[in-house]
């Protein structure tokens, strides 16, 4: 283009390199360099290498206990949510893709809960729904069955905030159906002519035409899910017995009600790792699951 | 001859009665679902309106008071302060979700732009950091971010100021340096499906950059300038470790903090705490019912082709 002035873009993306400094890749180091420090008085700290990465995995040590504690809670409730996630916003926009009435409707209610998000007062009222007297237990006993202690057992509590996350499957259900409105019907139409059933198409067809999409909607849940903080924190505190004291739950606890700022960030450090961990793995492994039509 | 159209016919008919059933079987199922998803707002609904305990499974009040809205929106107090109503409250979280979701935006949406519709040396550079910083956990940033906004030159800008906004500076600060990766990461991908040639007809009409955002594309990215706001929106409004870290007086509480304060007690019965959620949620429901017409179908165009 003519007159086209060099400098322009440079200009409009200053804002933005400060705060990419700022804000990410100065936090980023800084987090590092803080976990190989402690801290030996109100004012003072020493450097101590990866001592504090030690203690983590020491089981002796009260932290390195508790860290393996939370990790193991967080693995049950990513390893029970994400899949359950993506399944059942699957099959809904499945059935949505299709012709069927009232889709504004259904869309829209399958919608609101995702709209509500970790809203405060949503994840009280989700506490009031699982106490004894709630909205669960009254369901269970009319079809029959005794009313659960949810917050008094481990697989109870984790139950309930496990069904927070899945109930708010609405995003990840937006970004399938959009994905299925572009799967060619021809593919469907020669399927049907070879008499191939729904749920055979749905497997040979649907799911393979939309592993990309898939692949996103897993990659970022995942990361989200291993980041859990207000569901736990407000309905269960943690408990019964730390079972479900997440790790973002304890790093808060260690970082800004303890103020250990260096043990909390060699705990984000390892979080942060085993996350890149997974995603690198899942990348890595879509060579071989995932379809590219383009 | 009459036999061979009879077992056609038949064949039709069978066909026919299956994908009824089938439609049928569909549409229970997604009924069930969308009980699962609404009963219990309804349910909440109800209870908000019920004196005592809500021991059913129906959602209609058993003894009905206006007790507990009353209380929501005239003053319950929090805390040491008294006399401030919930609505004060959702004031002082307004106070870092707007500027958040007006600033952030319009101050991605350039960067977006910048990215998608100029050329310059280093954009191959700039995409990639976007993305890395995409699936960064924000984990990682949480403690020398705070570490940063209570150090001696940040602290004075935000702790305890009595200007408007300004309590709230780290809540909604990012948002004038355009950091949210996602939103970018969404304008970008719509934006590449806009033909360039509407941009270079406005150009060989002397357009300058901006007017071509401005006056071209604007129109086009209304549906996704809208997503994003929303988006952002619940983000901002439903953020509860952000403003828990980053707590100043009392009065200054947002919804978020306020709400698990107030909790059950003698004078605080179940319509309390259910009136009080509700006030809690009805925000963002209904400017998602508002902004929906542009929302959910095109979230759909909106990113995630690459």
């Amino acid at each position: 283009m003519v007159g086209e002035k060099k400098w322009l873009p440079y200009v409009l993306l200053i804002p933005w390199g400060l705060g990419f400094i700022i804000f990410k890749f100065y936090p980023f180091l800084n987090s590092f360099y803080l976990s190989m420090f402690k801290k030996t008085s109100p004012f003072t700290s020493e450097f101590v290498w990866f001592q504090n990465y030690a203690r983590l995995f020491n089981m002796d040590d009260y932290y390195g206990e508790q860290f393996l504690n939370s990790l193991k809670a967080t693995a049950i409730y990513v390893v029970f949510a994400v899949p359950l996630v993506l399944i059942v916003s699957l099959l809904i926009a499945y059935i949505l893709s299709k012709k069927i009435k009232g889709v504004g409707f259904f869309r829209t209610s399958f919608y609101i809960p995702t709209v509500l998000g970790a809203n405060v007062a949503v994840v009280l009222l989700w506490r009031e729904l699982f106490e004894s007297y709630g909205l669960m237990n009254q369901g269970l006993e009319l079809i029959g069955l005794s009313p659960v202690n949810w917050f008094g057992t481990p697989a109870g509590a984790m139950t309930t905030i496990i069904a927070l996350r899945v109930w708010q499957f609405g995003s990840t259900m937006i970004i399938f159906l959009a994905a299925l409105k572009n799967v060619p019907e021809s593919l469907y139409e020669a399927a049907t002519i070879d008499g191939a059933s729904k749920i055979k198409q749905f497997m040979v067809i649907t799911v393979p035409m939309i592993t990309p999409v898939i692949l996103f909607n897993g990659v970022m849940r995942l990361v989200e899910t291993f980041q859990v903080f207000t569901g736990p924190r407000l309905i269960t505190q943690g408990g019964p017995i730390n079972a479900t004291k997440v790790i973002n739950m304890l790093i808060y606890e260690v970082a800004f009600q303890n103020r250990d700022f260096n043990l909390g960030s060699a705990m984000s450090w390892i979080l942060f790792l085993i996350i890149m961990v997974f995603t690198v793995a899942i990348f890595r492994s879509s060579r071989y699951w995932v379809y590219y039509s383009d | 001859m009459k036999k061979d159209l009879s077992i056609a016919q038949i064949s039709i008919m069978k066909n026919k009665r299956r994908r009824l059933l089938i439609q049928g079987v569909k549409f229970l199922l997604i009924i069930t679902v969308a009980f699962f998803m609404l009963y219990p707002l309804l349910w909440m609904l109800g209870a908000s309106f019920n004196d005592g305990l809500m021991s059913s499974f129906s959602f209609i009040p058993k003894k009905f008071t206006t007790l507990g809205w009353e209380d929501a929106l005239k003053a319950p107090g929090w805390g040491s302060v008294q006399g401030y109503s919930l609505l004060r409250a959702l004031s002082n979280t307004l106070q870092y979700v707007l500027p958040q979701v007006l600033i952030m935006t319009f101050s991605t949406l350039i960067v977006a732009f910048v990215i998608a519709r100029m050329r310059f040396k280093g954009k191959k550079i700039v995409f990639a950091l976007i993305i890395a910083t995409l699936l960064m956990p924000a984990t990682i940033f949480r403690i020398p971010m705070f570490v940063f906004w209570t150090s001696k030159v940040m602290s004075p800008l935000w702790e305890g100021s009595q200007l408007p906004l300004m309590p709230y500076l780290p809540l909604w600060a990012g948002s004038l340096f355009a950091i949210n990766s996602f939103s970018i990461f969404m304008y970008i991908q719509f934006m590449r499906t806009i033909p360039k040639d509407l941009d270079e007809a406005a150009y060989i009409d002397g357009a300058s950059k901006f007017q071509v955002l401005y006056y071209v594309l604007m129109p086009v990215l209304k549906p996704i300038l809208i997503t994003v706001a929303l988006l952002l929106f619940i983000a901002s409004f439903n953020d509860y470790q952000g403003p828990l870290i980053y707590r100043g007086d009392v009065e200054t509480y947002p919804l978020s903090l306020v709400l698990p304060m107030l909790g059950k007690d003698s004078t605080n019965t179940y319509a309390h705490v259910f009136s009080r959620s509700i006030v809690g949620v009805m925000l963002p429901i209904i400017i998602f019912f508002m902004a929906q017409k542009f929302f959910v179908g095109n979230e759909a165009d909106s990113g995630i082709k690459g």
